[in-house]
């Protein structure tokens, strides 16, 4: 289970924007499902604690609206990229407090 | 005298009201993606849900994906079944497609007999059937909530004639709307049926519970205790002496033997001592009942 920290949920929406903002463009949604959507995300991503949660709550918008399985697609692998990113970082953080302790 | 448009003119006219529609449709997307991407970058990603989340609609529109994603929580199959059915006909007449595009086998004739049932719980619209058709009012109005006519009768030429009717259709799509309002009530129905599941699960084990002190069998251990008593009222006694011996045993097992061995504290037990004593209390107990 990986916490999620501030700066994470706010990269997390910035995927999520890209993706519903090009669905917009593509005039696959409609307005009112674009206020329901609107709606999903914020009462999903704000109490999410784990990036497990995230990734759980886009694979259910998939289900609900099927166009949106692609940008789920998308946001899901840009999301796991995230995730190896910050699951190296931590290694590499973890690794320097280990050899700082050993010097 | 009117003029007859002759019909390459009237198809010109018609491409052009199209194309027209669609790159309106086009600028006003682009004009929306650029609005939402100022804002991102301006107030950030979170307050760009925030907006659109807080946008003003004039008119409800229906959304079908909401819809059909409540309606998949009604705990009973067979009217959520009926349910989905009803608003895939819905679908398919409010957004004019053709009759079996969204709910398989559905006729042309399911589509006038739907909006027949619709038609029948407003007055005005009965009033005005019987009228045309020349039926009182209670037979058409049993007729349309029956659904029990074709495209092709009288009825159903009237009904037709309302599918094709752009501000009927947006009276009806704006009611639409309004069914999204039940999700509440669905998500309460699903509540109480997992509480009423809940409920009849404890019964069931309180019922497995209670068969094992007595049952219609008389197998329960009062069963067989009262029997007992009644039946054979020295052999209880006897049992009731071999439970105090068994106490009794227990007693010395822990003051006299464990308190002997400096064994009778929980912190001083080892898991073999234990299967020991009992081993030895079996025993003991078996040769008292023998």
């Amino acid at each position: 289970m990986t916490k999620l920290t501030p700066e994470d949920k706010q990269r997390i929406y910035k995927i999520l924007a890209e993706a519903y903002i090009d669905l917009v463009g593509q005039r696959v949604i409609g307005k009112v499902e674009r206020k329901v959507l609107s709606r999903k995300i914020l009462d999903h991503i704000e109490p999410a604690k784990t990036f497990e949660d995230v990734v759980s709550f886009i694979k259910d918008l998939g289900k609900t609206y099927p166009y949106f399985t692609n940008a789920a697609t998308r946001i899901n692998g840009e999301l796991n990229i995230f995730h190896e990113k910050k699951v190296i970082q931590n290694l590499e953080q973890y690794i320097n407090t280990i050899n700082s302790v050993s010097n | 005298m009117a003029t007859n448009v002759p019909a390459v003119e009237t198809g010109r006219t018609l491409e052009g009201v199209t194309a027209a529609v669609v790159g309106q449709e086009r600028n006003s997307a682009q004009a929306d993606v650029r609005r939402l991407q100022l804002l991102a970058k301006e107030k950030g990603e979170q307050e760009m849900f925030k907006a659109e989340m807080a946008e003003k609609l004039d008119d409800k529109q229906p959304n079908f994906p909401e819809i059909y994603s409540v309606l998949s929580n009604i705990p009973d199959a067979t009217r959520r079944t009926e349910l989905q059915n009803k608003a895939k006909l819905l679908q398919e007449i409010v957004e004019k497609k053709a009759a079996g595009t969204i709910l398989a086998g559905a006729t042309p004739d399911a589509h006038v007999q739907f909006l027949g049932k619709v038609a029948a719980g407003m007055p005005g619209m009965v009033a005005a059937i019987a009228k045309e058709t020349g039926q009182t009012i209670t037979s058409t109005k049993t007729l349309l909530e029956n659904g029990n006519f074709n495209r092709a009768s009288a009825v159903g030429k009237i009904i037709d004639a309302h599918l094709h009717n752009e501000s009927f259709l947006t009276k009806l799509r704006s009611d639409i709307g309004g069914i999204e309002q039940t999700e509440n009530q669905i998500g309460f129905s699903a509540e109480i049926a997992t509480l009423d599941a809940d409920i009849k699960a404890r019964e069931t084990n309180l019922k497995t519970e209670r068969e094992v002190f007595t049952n219609s069998n008389g197998t329960g251990i009062v069963d067989i205790v009262q029997n007992l008593m009644t039946t054979n009222p020295s052999k209880f006694n006897q049992v009731k002496t071999y439970a105090s011996s068994f106490k009794d045993y227990q007693n010395r097992l822990k003051s006299d033997i464990l308190a002997g061995f400096g064994l009778d504290r929980p912190s001083g037990l080892k898991q073999g001592d234990i299967v020991q004593y009992q081993t030895d209390a079996l025993a003991a107990i078996r040769s008292i009942a023998t």
